[in-house]
């Protein structure tokens, strides 16, 4: 593809330029600095391209209002274009937002049988790729005043990055942290620690369950014992109305004794104070012996007084047990009858007692036992799932994270050596042709898969290797060696549509014997295979050239 | 007859997951649980419910508390007349130191039946010439197919099955099979309705238009897959054949919104999106809303969720998540073929491509992590993971 003539009624600085340039020539535009010497390559590019849709992640203002004009209302560029043989008018109107191609021989439209970027469409690159390829600056070629190496830009070529160049971006990737609790991690040592974090949970879980799920013994014997103090309390109850029963039974009995010695007791002391009486009136009547008779008396009296103490006694007791059976009534409400004394059932009374006081007991310290596993259980285990539920979350962030990031990782290693390995087929030989005409003092250019390179002194007949080229060269040498490279990429896509090179100031710091050689290189073997503009403002420098010959008949002189 | 169905009540459970509630806000949504379990109860009182069904789920065994228990004691014996059959599922079920055994020492009132065997069991009800079938899980993890065979039980002019299990082919991803079953075997069974529990949103098995069974749904969110509002079931059975209507209980719902925020510049533009899309989804100020902003921002962008959740404070709880959030990357335009294709173009193709080739959209949404990840290791960014699902 060749462009044959640029008309810019209005782009940045510039308004009203047009020119043409010539098929079988270099075209050198001159323009003083500060005169739209930049903005003519990105109007080009602009009018070949066309500007992104969407403004670039990074870029605060669309590129498409960075040239708008300030002083002119015509934003918009036209390019006649010879594509494979036709020729193309190509006309955006960025102001308007209006892009058109038409057929010059015939001044059809025939924009449909295009993309906007004609880059895209007739060489196979889209914009950035044009501009990357296509476009040299001066300043794109001179930047080993840094530290970056050659080798890096040349990657940073080749890869199409700037920022940060693939292997950097990889390098990154790798290195990519987590913070878990507060801390920066490895985002696999944050993975293996969540792990183990959770299996430490869910191993408590698990001793937790188990230790509620032993306790089913335990509650069926707890079932079993509430039971069994059920059948004792009843039991015991009905003990206690059996006692009550014989009780009051044996009372009566004891009653109905009482009564009889009281009856007894009675009769006696009546028997013995009448007796004592007889006896006593008898023996003083007769007056036989009156101390015989008064003791006789005395004794029968004594022995009276006793049966009276007797009856008094037994009628006391009579009344206890009497209050006694009132008392056993009282208390026990409805009684079962039972002819089975008294001592026998309180005998089994106090053995069911004891019986349900072990119950009692042992239903405490089953209780407290299990009450203790529950309340542990209950205390711990809702804590343990809210922070295993956090933890899987986590874990899944931190997973899929380090999926994404393995992902990215191999996927760019994958495609960085496969571009590597093309480039490096593509500029081996293409570079080492071009190189000894910008500086004869190096060639044997030579590129492996991982685009180091090496590169032969030739007055030395030396090989300089990978690690010895940034020390080795001169700034210049470098410059040119990437100027080089450079030349030989556009060269490398040009095996179908040739690809037109624009080169704003390319030779700026070259000193004057480099700026002529590099020129000429450029003149006299990259310029018959593709089309090359030279952008420049050194217009002493090449003015001086005018009077070479390669340079009269290869280059067409245009001034802005 | 009438009934009223509610199950997985999870009452006092923990609540965790991607609401981050605070201490409070935790303690306040199982309160909401409660009061939620109050209306459904005091429902089935105003409706003269003949019966309650409970498939299930009542409340957490491992947090239970005994007050809890106390207050559903009572609160079930002031039915009086409503009878209450509770068939315990997978997190209540009757493992040592439940509430429902005996031995915990609750005393359940009169008008509750509690299933306490792992077998199908009947209670008939002769008043109401219905019998009541429900099983009881005693451990979890039952995945015995219990339904495969017949349910023998006496025959009553109405019979209603009640138990906590897991339809076929209808499981949430994250829920546990428990007593699973399909709709085939429910239905061969032969009973009038079947009272489900387990599943946390509403479903119905019918057969001819007529409905045989139903999940109610759980009474109250509690997480994320919780959102919307929630049901119990108020039925009736006619004519052998079971009508339902849905009642909302609960006064407080999970709200969950997109928020596209594409083009936001700052966390204040991005707040104003927000809170159209919150507004647009008939989030009430009681409620819990989560939003999950979404669409393409410039990697210069600092969104701050916190900002973004201030601005919604009327809201009960609120939050803001950027997981699907992507860097305003032209992906399209940074894949175009190109005979000097760079490092940038050939990455994302190859990621893209793998996309394409996935069989699952969890691998897809990977890769399309990956590739955000690697332009941003590309632009020399400092790489930060999104939030996970």
């Amino acid at each position: 593809m060749r462009i044959k003539r640029v008309e810019i009624p209005g782009f940045g600085c510039l308004a009203d330029t047009k020119f043409d340039l010539p098929e079988d020539r270099a075209v050198l535009v001159l323009a003083d600095n500060e005169h739209g010497k930049s903005t003519l390559a990105s109007a080009i590019v602009a009018g070949l391209c066309g500007f992104p849709k969407r403004r670039p992640a990074d870029e605060p203002v669309k590129p498409s209002e960075v040239f708008r004009p300030w002083n002119t209302k015509d934003y918009s560029v036209s390019l006649l274009l010879d594509a494979g043989g036709r020729n193309l008018v190509v006309e955006r109107d960025f102001a308007a937002g209006r892009f058109q191609v038409r057929d010059a021989a015939t001044n059809k439209d025939v924009s449909a049988d295009f993309k906007e970027d004609l880059a895209d469409s007739l060489l196979g690159l889209p914009r950035e790729d044009f501009r990357r390829i296509a476009v040299i600056s001066g300043k794109d070629v001179h930047r080993f005043e840094s530290s970056v190496g050659l080798k890096s830009r040349l990657e940073a070529l080749v890869e199409g990055t700037d920022r940060s160049n693939a292997e950097a971006a990889i390098a990154a990737i790798g290195d990519a942290r987590y913070t878990l609790d507060d801390r920066s991690l490895k985002v696999e040592t944050a993975q293996s620690r969540l792990s183990q974090q959770i299996a430490d949970r869910q191993a408590e879980i698990s001793r937790l369950d188990a230790a509620i799920d032993g306790l089913r013994q335990e509650m069926q014997e707890i079932e079993q014992l509430r039971q069994r103090k059920e059948e004792l309390d009843r039991r015991i109850e009905d003990l206690d109305r059996e006692y009550d029963s014989a009780r009051n039974r044996e009372i009566k009995e004891q009653v109905i004794a009482a009564k009889q010695f009281t009856a007894a007791g009675a009769a006696i002391a009546v028997l013995g104070f009448l007796l004592a009486a007889a006896f006593a009136a008898a023996g003083f009547a007769k007056a036989a012996s009156p101390a015989a008779a008064a003791a006789g008396g005395l004794f029968l009296a004594v022995i009276g007084a006793v049966g009276l103490a007797l009856a008094l006694r037994s009628s006391r007791q009579t009344e206890t047990l009497r209050r006694q059976m009132d008392t056993h009534r009282q208390d026990r409400g409805s009684t079962i009858l039972s002819a089975r004394p008294s001592w026998t059932i309180d005998s089994e009374r106090q053995e069911a007692i004891r019986e349900r006081d072990f119950v009692v007991r042992r239903l405490m310290e089953l209780e407290k036992q299990i009450g203790a596993v529950l309340h542990n259980y209950r205390d711990r285990y809702p804590e343990l799932l809210e922070e295993c539920d956090r933890m899987c979350a986590e874990l899944r962030k931190v997973e899929r994270y380090q999926s994404a990031l393995e992902a990215a990782s191999n996927a760019m290693r994958e495609v960085l050596d496969v571009i590597r390995r093309r480039w490096a087929e593509a500029l081996n030989g293409l570079a080492s042709g071009i190189l000894p005409h910008l500086n004869p003092d190096y060639d044997t250019l030579l590129f492996d898969s991982n685009l180091d390179f090496t590169i032969r002194h030739v007055p030395g007949g030396r090989v300089l290797q990978k690690n010895e080229i940034d020390a080795f060269l001169s700034t210049g040498a470098k410059d040119q060696v990437y100027l080089a490279v450079r030349l030989a990429c556009a060269q490398a896509l040009s095996a179908g549509e040739p690809v037109p090179v624009i080169l704003d100031d390319p030779f700026a710091y070259f000193d004057d014997e480099r700026f002529e050689s590099s020129l000429k290189c450029v003149v006299e073997q990259i310029s018959p295979k593709q089309q090359v503009i030279v952008l420049s403002c050194h217009r002493n420098r090449h003015e001086r050239l005018a009077d070479s010959d390669w340079f009269k008949n290869r280059v067409e002189v245009v001034r802005l | 007859m009438r009934f009223v169905q509610f199950a997985d009540s999870h009452l006092d459970s923990s609540i965790s997951g991607r609401l981050n509630l605070p201490r409070q806000k935790r303690e306040a949504l199982r309160e909401d649980i409660r009061q939620s379990v109050g209306r459904a109860l005091k429902l089935a009182s105003d409706v003269n419910a003949d019966l309650l069904l409970i498939p299930g789920d009542l409340f957490d065994f491992e947090s239970i508390s005994d007050k809890t228990c106390a207050w559903l004691s009572d609160a079930f014996a002031e039915l009086d007349r409503t009878r209450v059959f509770i068939a315990p599922g997978n997190h209540d079920s009757l493992r040592p130191g439940s509430p429902y055994l005996p031995s915990y020492g609750i005393p359940w009132p009169e008008n509750v039946h509690i299933f306490r065997s792992p077998e199908f069991e009947t209670v008939h009800i002769p008043q109401l010439e219905c019998s009541v079938t429900g099983i009881a899980h005693v451990h979890s993890g039952v995945r015995d197919r219990l339904l495969s065979g017949v349910i023998s039980r006496p025959a009553a002019k109405t019979s209603i099955l009640l138990f906590h299990g897991s339809r076929d082919g209808y499981r949430p991803s994250d829920k546990e099979v428990t007593l699973p079953f399909s709709d085939e075997e429910l239905l061969a069974q032969g009973f009038t309705y079947a009272a489900l529990g387990h599943y946390h949103s509403f479903g119905t098995v019918e057969r001819d238009g007529a409905v045989k069974a139903a999940y109610s749904g759980c009474v109250q969110g509690r997480g994320l897959d919780e959102a919307g509002p929630k049901h119990v079931i108020v039925g009736e059975i006619r004519d052998g054949r079971a009508y339902i209507e849905q009642e909302e209980v609960a006064s407080r719902r999970i709200v969950r919104v997109a928020a596209d925020v594409t083009g936001a510049g700052d966390s204040k533009a991005a707040a104003d999106k927000v809170r159209q899309s919150v507004d647009e989804s008939g989030a009430r100020e009681c409620d819990i809303v989560f939003a999950e902003l979404a669409g393409l921002v410039s990697p210069r962008a600092s969104l701050d969720t916190q900002v973004i959740e201030q601005s919604l404070s009327s809201f009960h709880h609120v939050v803001v998540v950027t997981s699907a959030l992507e860097p305003d990357y032209d992906l399209e335009a940074v894949c175009k073929d190109s005979a000097a294709e760079g490092v940038r173009a050939a990455f994302v193709r190859k990621l893209r491509e793998m996309a394409d080739a996935a069989s699952d959209e969890d691998t897809r949404k990977t890769l399309r992590d990956a590739a955000v990840y690697g332009l941003m290791a590309l632009d020399g960014r400092a790489l930060e993971p999104k939030d996970a699902d």
